[in-house]
């Protein structure tokens, strides 16, 4: 037996001791690690399984976060056999936000969800949102993550947690890659017109020749703006306001942009400065128009009636008698719109009154800035008016609704007595028919190609223009003996399907051309004059080039 | 009737915690919720009675020189062992009580009776000690506990920690009547205070008792 005083003895004790304990707590860890285990992936599980739904998941986080230098790494997660998910976090403009992002094994990128984050949206919100998140599930472990325009802050602390990530991932991997690969700079979107760009959140007002206008983080950059002719001759920022916060100083050195600006100028963005840009515009625009840009109202103080106003130089309407009956008219319309685009309109008269107004959701609609003005509400402005009436414009859709008002103007016009119709150069004098041979129908450019003759009865392919200029086609069948036509057989294309001219491809309306001779009186389609005209002249065509 | 008193007496006055100021950090720091509460007590006396019961068996065997790194192994591997079975089980204790419990391993109650008691007696008498004085661990962090609670946040409440299911949740105080101060650490110090002065004071009444029935025994 050992001494008990011996350092033998202490040793052995000590080692006998620690072994025990070492056999119990293996014992007990090999009991409990797979339920702490389950236990920390269970909180996170719901995420993950949001990137892989079958997956398997294991939190390997202690075994990478030594290589992450950037402190931006929360957890790393193992989806057996498929791929890792980074749970990141950084700060963003509105403070701190978390998200996660899953590689594929094979470098794609299999997942990105935004996980909390306090972002403005519309602005810092969008890195988490719909396309950027498409644009992210595009990439791979090498690419750098875009910027978004707007959201510069944001979009750029995103990136750097990924590159963090990314880091950690390629290593794992073994995918080589560039780390230093600069995103892609944001397009900046098309600058619009001053204006009609809408810059009331600037709250911009000038006193003289000092303006101010909310900047980034709603600091308030002034200015000093001298106008002379309606341009801006000089511009020149003062360096207070959000200048110093280091995301907006380009911005402050690229001012030639802001020189000989007027109201219809379209300025850029400063790339990664578009706060500031913003509240830039929105001095020039208020010095521009001598008062404050929130009220675009004060601008088109003198209202026009719509006969006094004049269109010509832009709207440049046009209106189509659609169909006539007594004192109701419909008209189809268009005008020159935002951007150069021609909007169209259906417009009723009712005895020198508009009693109905809808737009096309063509030409400058979808562009959002005039889109306000394609509303149901919108239209009922223009209800009840009469060539006297002013109609005010939508704020913020200047340009649209004056070419609303000239379609309207137009309309009324037209309605107005004959004289107001021969101007408009319509062939249809309203529904009554004349003979069709004595008719002019010149404007639809028919044409006639005989297919077959035998002397008895002959078959002629015809074109002819119907509404909207689309081409329509026909093929005549005409009895040369009867000078009648045996078959008139329309083609389903041309204007076909417009819904405005399809009354006239019924079977019904379709009948009252069979037997026709030269002198017939035929009427309109109710609703589709003009397609009902270029049948007949198609029909006109037929004849003439049977030699009659 | 003496036997249950001296019982009570016991616990009240040789008091690790009020009576010998002992494993005073962990009674200031977790003792702001019931659950919290009970949870380290019953950590607390699993620890003590197997300490006592190892470091008793241990205690012929020990050479002087080596005890408190034996005892320490001992104590430490225990604390990890109810670190570990926590941790696993009642996860949203151990998020809780977090550091504190490994903080039990240098609790000067565990190794105070590992020296006092546990190396010079025996088994049975070990972890009896090691019980009673884990109990009276555990009532005195439930007394701070329960008026910490009350008057910080003016509801008791008490969960299952293994699966988080609410046992009761009352509100004593009216919405708006509770003082906040006594979840912090001011709280902590002054509820410590105005308990161990009243636990003084009743060790003083005893004693002063005790010295009349000397006196009156003397006298006699």
């Amino acid at each position: 037996m050992m001494k008990k005083d011996s350092a033998l003895y202490k040793a052995v004790l000590l080692a006998i001791v620690c072994t025990v304990c070492g056999l119990l707590l293996s014992l007990v860890n090999g009991v409990t690690k797979p339920i702490i285990e389950r236990n920390a992936i269970a909180a996170v599980e719901a995420s993950l399984k949001e990137i892989y739904p079958d997956g398997t998941f294991k939190d390997v986080t202690e075994d990478y976060i030594s290589q992450d230098e950037t402190g931006l790494i929360d957890g790393i997660y193992e989806a057996e056999g498929k791929g890792y998910i980074f749970t990141l976090h950084n700060k963003g403009y509105g403070g701190d936000f978390k998200f996660m992002i899953g590689y594929n094994n094979d470098g794609t990128v299999a997942g990105y969800k935004g996980l909390e984050h306090l972002e403005t949206p519309g602005k810092g919100a969008l890195c988490f949102e719909g396309d950027y998140v498409e644009q992210v599930k595009a990439l791979t472990s090498s690419d750098p993550l875009p910027l978004i325009t707007g959201s510069t802050i944001t979009s750029a602390a995103v990136n750097d947690a990924v590159s963090a990530a990314k880091a950690i991932f390629n290593n794992i991997a073994g995918i080589s890659y560039d780390p230093n690969a600069e995103p892609e700079k944001p397009a900046e979107p098309e600058a619009v017109a001053l204006s009609e760009e809408d810059l009331s959140d600037r709250k911009a007002s000038c006193d003289g020749e000092v303006c101010t206008a909310l900047g980034f983080g709603g600091a308030e950059n002034k200015a000093k703006v001298v106008v002379k002719d309606g341009k801006v001759e000089s511009f020149e920022p003062e360096e207070t306001g959000d200048f110093g916060d280091g995301m907006g100083e380009e911005a402050y050195s690229e001012l030639e942009r802001y020189i000989g600006a007027t109201l219809d100028t379209k300025i850029d963005n400063v790339s990664g400065a578009t706060e500031t840009s913003k509240s830039f515009r929105a001095m020039i625009k208020a010095a521009l128009e001598g008062g404050t840009s929130a009220n675009e109202e004060k601008e088109e103080e003198v209202k026009l009636t719509l006969a006094d106003e004049d269109y010509s130089s832009y709207a440049k309407p046009s209106c189509t008698e659609e169909s006539r009956d007594g004192q109701v008219a419909v008209y189809a319309c268009s005008a020159t719109g935002f951007g150069e685009k021609v909007n169209k309109a259906t417009i009723t008269v009712d005895d020198a009154k508009v009693s109905a107004f809808v737009a096309e959701q063509t030409g400058d609609y979808g562009d959002e800035v005039g889109d306000k003005a394609y509303t149901d509400e919108n239209y009922a402005n223009y209800v009840g008016a009469t060539l006297e009436s002013t109609i005010d414009h939508l704020s913020g859709a200047t340009i649209t609704s004056k070419s609303f008002r000239a379609m309207v103007s137009e309309a009324l016009k037209a309605f107005g007595g004959p004289a107001a119709i021969n101007e408009e150069g319509s062939s249809s004098e309203g529904k009554q028919a004349t003979g069709l041979i004595a008719e002019d129908l010149s404007a639809h450019k028919a044409s006639a190609e005989v297919e077959s003759n035998d002397g008895v009865t002959a078959v002629v392919n015809c074109t002819a223009l119907g509404f909207g200029d689309k081409e329509n086609k026909a093929k005549v069948t005409i009895d040369l003996e009867t000078k009648t036509v045996k078959a008139f057989e329309v083609e389903k294309t041309g204007d076909y399907g417009d819904e405005v001219g399809d009354g006239a491809y019924s079977d019904d309306n379709l009948a009252m051309y069979n037997g026709i001779g030269q002198t017939a009186e035929l009427d309109n389609v109710s609703g589709a004059s003009i397609t009902s005209q270029s049948f007949r002249a198609m029909i006109q065509a037929a004849f003439a080039a049977c030699g009659e | 009737m003496e036997k249950k008193q001296g019982f009570f007496t016991k616990l009240l006055v040789e008091n690790p915690v009020f009576g010998l100021y002992l494993g005073i950090c962990s009674s200031l720091a977790i003792t702001t919720t019931l659950n919290n509460a009970i949870g380290m007590g019953v950590a607390v006396i699993f620890v003590l009675v197997f300490s006592n019961i190892f470091v008793s068996l241990v205690r012929n065997i020990t050479p002087d020189d080596i005890h408190i790194p034996v005892y320490i192994v001992i104590i430490a591997t225990l604390v990890t062992i109810v670190k570990m079975v926590i941790q696993a089980y009642a996860p949203s204790l151990y998020t809780a009580l977090g550091a504190f419990i490994d903080l039990i391993v240098v609790n000067c109650i565990i190794l105070g009776r590992a020296e006092a008691f546990a190396s010079k007696n025996s088994v049975g008498a070990s972890a009896m000690d090691g019980l009673m004085m884990g109990l009276s661990y555990t009532l005195s962090i439930l007394a701070m506990s329960f008026i910490r609670q009350l008057l910080g946040t003016g509801c008791l409440s008490l969960s299952n920690p293994f699966n988080n299911a609410t046992i009761f949740d009352i509100r004593l105080l009216p919405q708006g009547y509770e003082i906040p101060l006594f979840t912090g650490q001011t709280g902590a110090f002054l509820t410590f205070a105005v308990l161990a002065a009243c636990i003084a004071a009743y060790k003083n009444h005893l004693d002063t008792l005790e010295k009349e029935e000397t006196k009156k025994g003397a006298t006699k």
